[in-house]
């Protein structure tokens, strides 16, 4: 975070939040901050924490331990001024199912303040609702439940934008469209979006910084590009024959940072835009390569590697 | 407050609960009334009554004491969906990270309890009169007195729509008592059947257990708000003021009435608002 970034206003504050439900401890002593401005991750397993972490910082559930701040107020003590202006949308949405999209949203809004109905159209185009807002929700597919649920968090414009796994359920096009969706809303229009997420590739795309969390704790925080950089590197199996004079050629390649040789080829830690080069390369050097597979990691591996195997 | 009052309306009257229980009680009207007309209409009393005492406010009588025995059922199970249906759904989540405190919310979704208990007892109230009235004409409505035994009291067909709209609405306030425990009860569970028919099983069981003959049982029943439910048979005049010769007013017993229903309203909103306000919305 740069200096300019750190003078920005704390939006949202966690201060050792602590849920205990009887004898399991949900959320364990968790501190975080966010800047105005930022799209904040919060990356987790399923489980880890994140929706109960969620409902804390907005006063649905009161923390066991510890104070939660939501633009600049208590949500313990100041809580309906503390929501004046956030918007947000709580695990998966629910909506009254027997109304239709629209008087739902038309409902949840305007008890936030004024909405016109041009600022309705608005946010039915961006979500991509236009046309079917006079149907049921109960007629409505997952899908358009979750983007019904990001235009009641949008309405009416919100400072603060609390999404707790805004993409679950939606199909590769429409995870794509909420990401973009996102990255707009905090760079063309300033919303500060904090945003949880089981998919580490997800936070890599949209957020600036991340908080990681596993099992009710704080793993670690920062901005993504450093945190995630080395989750970031990419991988790829390589299947050749000569494998030691092949780590040789590979290891010279530009954007590849290390080199393991297996039995039946290597395994390269490369920057991911090389690897034609690296491929080419090893063919110019008369290796027969007869596999070149992008490996992915997982969000497990990630946290062995930032929690330096501490996980049992 | 109003907005949310509206809101709360929106929701509940697009819901189908009410509108079944409208027509169920509507039903057991046009049965319970019917049956009570011919049985009057057949009957032979001890006493002579000059001209037919079918008219408006006999059936609106009748029926006010036939659906006395439904009504409060009924209206547990709409109330008991109010809060409960929300929590079931999770639209709770959606709704109380709104700004606007929790004790507004409950209110408003209150007051739509209130309305509707009242326009139960007034939809009753209206179609059994009017189509009574419609059907069989005006006329007065004899009365029991409460002094000999067989002699009657005679009131003249406006002071019977009045008196009966005055029972009708203390039955009302021992509807809305019993509505109240429902809907407070859905501040404990997260679904929209579970408050109703625990309401639903309290109310039951201290109805049979009021009914036993044991002498303890004398003790508590007039302390015990499913026994305000038979009051509105109270509230007919059964005398005559000896000075002025008009009929006698039931002060004591309307006082008495909405004064202990109040109580237990009291108690029972207190108990739903305090845990509303306060628990884990975790739905
Ligand atoms: N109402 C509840 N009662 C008991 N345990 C709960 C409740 N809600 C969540 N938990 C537990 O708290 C932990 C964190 O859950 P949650 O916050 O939903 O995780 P996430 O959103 O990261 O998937 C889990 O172990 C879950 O079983
Ligand atoms: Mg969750």
């Amino acid at each position: 975070m740069s200096e300019a970034e750190a003078a920005r206003p704390v939006v949202l504050e966690a201060r050792a939040l602590t849920k205990d439900y009887g004898r399991r401890r949900a959320v364990d002593t968790l501190d975080l901050r966010v800047h105005a401005g930022h799209v904040y991750g919060f990356l987790g397993p399923n489980g880890a924490g994140k929706s109960t972490t969620i409902r804390m910082l907005l006063g649905l559930i009161r923390p066991t331990e510890g104070e939660a701040y939501v633009l600049g107020e208590s949500i313990r003590r100041r809580r309906v001024q503390a929501l004046r202006h956030v918007g947000a949308q709580v695990e998966t949405p629910a909506f009254y199912g027997y109304l239709s999209g629209l008087r739902n949203l038309r409902m949840l809004a305007s008890l936030s303040g004024r909405v016109t109905p041009d600022d309705l159209d608005e946010v039915l185009e961006r979500v991509k609702l236009r046309g079917r807002e006079h149907d049921k929700v109960r007629t409505y597919s997952q899908g358009m439940r979750m983007r019904l649920g990001l235009a009641q968090a949008l309405l009416p414009r919100p400072q603060l934008l609390v999404l707790d796994e805004p993409t679950n359920g939606l199909d590769p096009q429409g995870m794509k469209e909420v990401r973009d969706l996102v990255r707009s809303l905090a760079h063309d229009e300033g919303i500060t979006v904090f945003l949880s997420s089981h998919l580490l590739g997800e936070v890599q795309q949209v957020c600036d910084r991340v908080a990681v969390i596993d099992r009710g704790r704080l793993v670690a925080e920062g901005d993504v590009a450093t945190l995630l950089a080395d989750a970031a590197a990419g991988q790829a199996r390589v299947g050749c024959d000569r494998v030691d004079e092949a780590a040789a050629v590979a290891g010279g390649v530009e954007g590849v940072t290390a080199v393991r040789t297996l039995e039946d080829g290597l395994e390269v830690d490369l920057d991911p835009n090389r690897a034609a080069d690296l491929n080419a390369a090893l063919v110019a050097a008369g290796i027969r390569v007869h596999e070149l597979t992008p490996v992915r990691r997982s969000l497990e591996e990630f946290f062995l590697a930032i929690t330096g195997g501490t996980r049992p | 407050m109003i907005l949310l009052v509206r809101h709360e309306l929106t929701k509940f009257y697009r819901r189908f609960t009410p509108y079944v229980i409208y027509a169920v009680i509507l039903c057991f009207k046009q049965g319970g009334g019917h049956h009570f007309a011919r049985a009057a209409g057949r009957g032979a009393p001890d006493y002579e009554v000059v001209g037919s005492p079918l008219n408006g406010v006999f059936l609106c009588n009748m029926v006010l004491v036939s659906i006395a025995l439904l009504l409060p059922y009924m209206a547990l199970v709409a109330a008991g969906e109010v809060l409960g249906v929300e929590g079931s759904v999770g639209t709770l989540r959606t709704l109380l990270v709104r700004p606007r405190s929790r004790s507004a919310i409950w209110f408003a979704k209150f007051i739509t309890v209130l309305i509707y208990t009242l326009s139960l007892c007034a939809l009753m109230y209206v179609t059994s009169l009017g189509l009574g009235t419609l059907v069989f004409g005006r006329g007065p409505l004899w009365q029991p007195t409460a002094l000999e035994q067989g002699s009657m009291v005679m009131l003249t067909f406006g002071e019977a729509t009045r008196y009966l709209a005055l029972s009708y609405a203390v039955l009302g306030a021992a509807v809305f008592t019993t509505a109240t425990l429902a809907f407070c009860l859905g501040s404990f569970f997260d679904s929209g059947l579970a408050p109703g028919f625990t309401a639903l099983a309290i109310v039951i069981t201290l109805q049979i257990v009021t009914n036993l003959q044991f002498d303890w049982v004398a003790t508590i029943k007039p302390y015990c708000f499913t026994s305000y439910l038979s009051d509105f048979t109270k509230m007919m005049p059964t005398e005559f003021d000896p000075v002025t010769n008009a009929l006698k007013f039931p002060r004591e017993a309307l006082l008495h009435t909405l004064r202990a229903c109040g109580i237990y309203i009291a108690v029972f909103a207190a108990i739903g608002l305090g845990r509303f306000v306060r628990r884990d919305v975790t739905c």
